[in-house]
């Protein structure tokens, strides 16, 4: 740098070499800052369920009668002795059978909380359906079937039951599942071992008296389950609301976000007890009006032996007075309320 | 500058000072812009630069504009970085941690009251109030941060907060008067508030942070902005090198070595560019330590103490939905695999003065994981032993959890002391130097003018 017109009169040293240093610290440190959030730092979405609940499988009904199942053997074997080649011999040398049960269905399936004396929180499975798998476990090992180390439960969902058993993830689903036509195309059915009737839960201050009131209403019933489909298929022409479990369909009542929920009169009778303020409604109950739901074990369809063990120890229990002694037990209280008199066992039909 | 100086440019020919003295900024219009000038301005300029005194009175009115515009430059930089350093220290960067200490109590909250209701119908006592007292605290930092203010983006995001924020607790009040009778319609209220903190409440904070994170970029950026600096020292230089002229003219005509006055206020000139200069560059490292030893380190912990909450609250619910958790499990294992793979990683590749409080973060996450694996294998390979998976998450499970999130709580809590202190040392010289520059630019004018106006009145 010289000074225009005076050639002869550069910059003194000192002045460039000022210059120079100013240059260097500039570059040197006035380069613009950024701060952006570090990667490591950024929040992350929340993940989405990889299979949503399948929706109910809906076939054809065109399988006759769904309540006929496979004949019992002629003499069933004794605990601990299964026939060779047969599923129960396989759980037997497994040492445990699993077993696919609900855990939030009182009084069929549920986890019952307690504390001990040490006030450590106690959880074990409870319910008629828990009660029928440990006679089944007790069938295959003996009177030490039911502990906890011959007998597995695993806790599923109502959708998920049939694909634990498809999956082979259990040995047998015992969750109030309806035998029909469309589930037999997937798996396997137990003759039924109770007949439930559909009905209807409402809050106690609401004029409905039964499904046909409720047209164009929001009723509620538990995703993959026949309830959705009889209130899917209702002629009064309700509008389904299908959730997870019974209990969010009792929230959503609280809430009044549906005005009723629809499912089998034993459980109806299980959630009118978490919340007084509910009414399960008895018309429908009525003989003729009624929607029977027959209800049955789940076994998966490569295994028919399995299926016939299953109703030898059925037909067992019912002959042997387990069967009245557990539903007295499980289920007499809550229908004692309104049931005309005390249930009977579902007549079994065999096949051939 | 240009339309003092420059007219003399293109008249070398009538006196090689006059050049000289005010041509110490390069350039100027070209020809075409004497032409639109006044023609009394340019003949005043001629006929003044004819005399030396004449000469000296447009080489202080020169200088006089240099400095300043040299001040003006040092002083508005001074100030935009400190209202930008201020706008990070005082509002965007305490909201920022405030933010992030809110989003981490509620998701412990949530976590928390999962955890309890597995434990049984009546809820541990120390749960009950880990409960309370992170509710508690949320609701503090929410009422401060709603003081503070923000933006209307930033506001919409904290109305969610507040708004929702009772919806949640009302219903896990909901689920612990339904759990308490051994209802199992509690745990569908708990699966129902926890959706909401999960998908609006928490969400809406992360918003919030980030808004706050963009705020703390954009306060960076402006209080370090290159052109600041670049200013100051191209004005500074160009104060110095007419100053320097304009003793050189007087050292040719008037004979005289030296001019003390002038040599003066040179060198407060040429103080002023180097303390600016070297105040910026301080306040910069500073905002520099701020960032790595304090902002990086608590963003990233914060996001580490989060994503380890978010994983314990879905290990609890998944057990407590027992069957209908394949979502909470596709969440656990996604935030177990960003927390496991990047940001502990990125946690532990962090230097820095608190390194000692981070490195004990990935080896307390390995030992909650080995059992929450434990827990998660006793539900689902081995069938439903269930029970046995509840004692190992509410007993061992509980303990590693606790001790990753105090060391993650304090690892976080130290970096953000230090983001704190960084940004107030980052201020602290830039009211000084404001002060500083002004009496500087105020003193070396009035020093070139007497050094000036001296040899100007010997001519009368």
């Amino acid at each position: 740098m010289t000074w225009p017109g005076s050639p002869r009169a550069p910059l003194p040293v000192t002045a460039r070499l000022t210059l120079a240093g100013l240059a260097m610290a500039v570059a040197a440190g006035c380069a613009t800052l950024s701060s952006p959030l570090p990667a490591a730092g950024r929040p992350a979405a929340l993940a989405t369920s990889p299979a949503p609940a399948p929706a109910t499988a809906r076939g054809p009904d065109d399988c006759g009668d769904p309540t006929i199942s496979e004949r019992p053997p002629a003499v069933m074997p004794p605990p601990g002795a299964m026939p060779a080649g047969t599923l129960m011999d396989r759980i037997h040398q497994r040492g445990s059978i699993t077993v696919g049960v609900l855990a939030d269905v009182p009084p069929f399936g549920y986890i019952e909380r307690t504390v001990d004396e040490h006030g450590q929180g106690v959880s074990a499975f409870q319910g008629f359906d828990v009660d029928l798998a440990k006679e089944i476990a007790k069938s295959i090992f003996g009177p030490d079937g039911a502990d906890e180390t011959h007998l597995k439960f695993r806790a599923v969902t109502y959708a998920e039951r049939i694909p634990v058993i498809q999956d082979g993830d259990v040995d047998i689903v015992v969750a109030t599942m309806t035998t029909n036509c469309a589930r037999r195309a997937a798996v396997d059915f137990s003759v039924p071992y109770y007949d439930a009737v559909a009905t209807v839960l409402v809050l106690k201050d609401s004029p409905y008296t039964g499904m046909k009131d409720l047209g164009g209403r929001k009723v509620c019933a538990p995703l993959g389950t026949t309830s959705l489909e009889h209130v899917e298929d209702h002629p009064a022409g309700p509008v389904q609301v299908g959730l997870p479990t019974v209990a969010d369909c009792l929230v959503a009542l609280q809430h009044h976000e549906v005005e009723a929920i629809s499912t089998d009169d034993v459980i109806l009778v299980g959630l009118a007890q978490q919340d007084p303020q509910t009414r399960v409604l008895v018309d429908d109950l009525l003989p003729g009006d009624a929607d029977h739901e027959l209800i049955a074990v789940g076994v998966g369809k490569d295994h028919p032996e399995m299926t016939g063990f299953v109703n030898g120890v059925l037909a067992r229990i019912v002959a042997d007075g387990t069967w009245e002694r557990l539903v007295r037990h499980h289920l007499w209280d809550y229908l004692a309320a309104f049931a005309p008199e005390f249930p009977r066992p579902p007549l079994p039909r065999y096949r051939d | 500058m240009s339309p003092v100086t420059a007219p003399v440019a293109p008249v070398p020919a009538h006196s090689r000072w006059a050049s000289a003295a005010v041509s110490a900024a390069p350039g100027g219009p070209g020809i075409r812009g004497w032409a639109s000038l006044p023609r009394e301005a340019v003949a005043l300029l001629r006929s003044g630069a004819r005399t030396t005194p004449g000469l000296l009175r447009i080489a202080a009115v020169a200088l006089t504009a240099l400095i300043t515009l040299f001040w003006a430059a040092a002083l508005a930089s001074t100030l935009v970085r400190q209202s930008a350093v201020d706008a990070v220290r005082d509002r965007a960067g305490p909201s920022f941690v405030a933010a992030q200490r809110l989003h981490a109590d509620l998701s412990a909250a949530d976590a928390t009251v999962a955890i309890a209701y597995l434990a049984g119908t009546i809820e541990p006592a120390e749960r009950r109030q880990a409960y309370d007292s992170s509710i508690e605290e949320a609701g503090r930092e929410l009422a401060a941060l709603t003081r503070a203010g923000g933006g209307d983006e930033a506001r919409a995001a904290l109305e969610t907060v507040v708004t929702r924020l009772p919806v949640y607790t009302g219903w896990v009040e909901q689920a612990r008067a339904n759990n308490r009778q051994g209802h199992v319609v509690g745990a569908a209220y708990l699966w129902k508030a926890s959706k909401l903190m999960r998908e609006e409440i928490l969400p809406a904070v992360e918003t919030f942070a980030a808004i706050n994170a963009d705020r703390i970029d954009d306060g960076y950026r402006r209080g370090t902005h290159w052109s600041q600096p670049t200013a100051v020292a191209v004005l500074g230089a160009a104060t110095l090198a007419a100053l320097a002229g304009a003793q050189w003219l007087l050292f040719r005509r008037a004979n005289r070595v030296l001019n003390p006055w002038l040599l003066t206020a040179t060198l407060l000139m040429a103080a002023s560019l180097v303390v600016t200069l070297a105040v910026f560059s301080a306040e910069r490292a500073r905002l520099v330590e701020a960032r790595d030893q304090g902002f990086v380190p608590m963003a990233e912990v914060g996001q580490a103490r989060v994503l380890g909450l978010r994983v314990w609250g879905d290990h609890s619910l998944s057990l407590i939905a027992r069957g209908d958790s394949s979502a909470l499990d596709a969440d656990a294992a996604a935030t177990t695999e960003r927390l496991g793979k990047e940001v502990l990683p990125a946690v532990a590749a962090l230097a820095g003065p608190d390194q000692e409080t981070r490195t004990v973060l990935r080896p307390a996450w390995v030992t909650y994981e080995g059992l929450s694996g434990q827990a998660y294998r006793l539900v689902t390979e081995t069938a439903g032993r269930f029970p046995d998976a509840v004692a190992i998450t509410v007993g061992d499970g509980a303990v590693a959890f606790e001790r990753y999130d105090a060391a993650a709580a304090a690892a976080f809590e130290s970096s953000a002391l230090r983001f704190g202190e960084g940004l107030a040392a980052a201020d602290g010289r830039l009211p000084g130097l404001a002060v500083a520059v002004s009496v500087l630019a105020a003193a070396g004018v009035a020093l070139m003018a007497i050094g000036l106006w001296r040899r100007i009145e010997e001519y009368r």
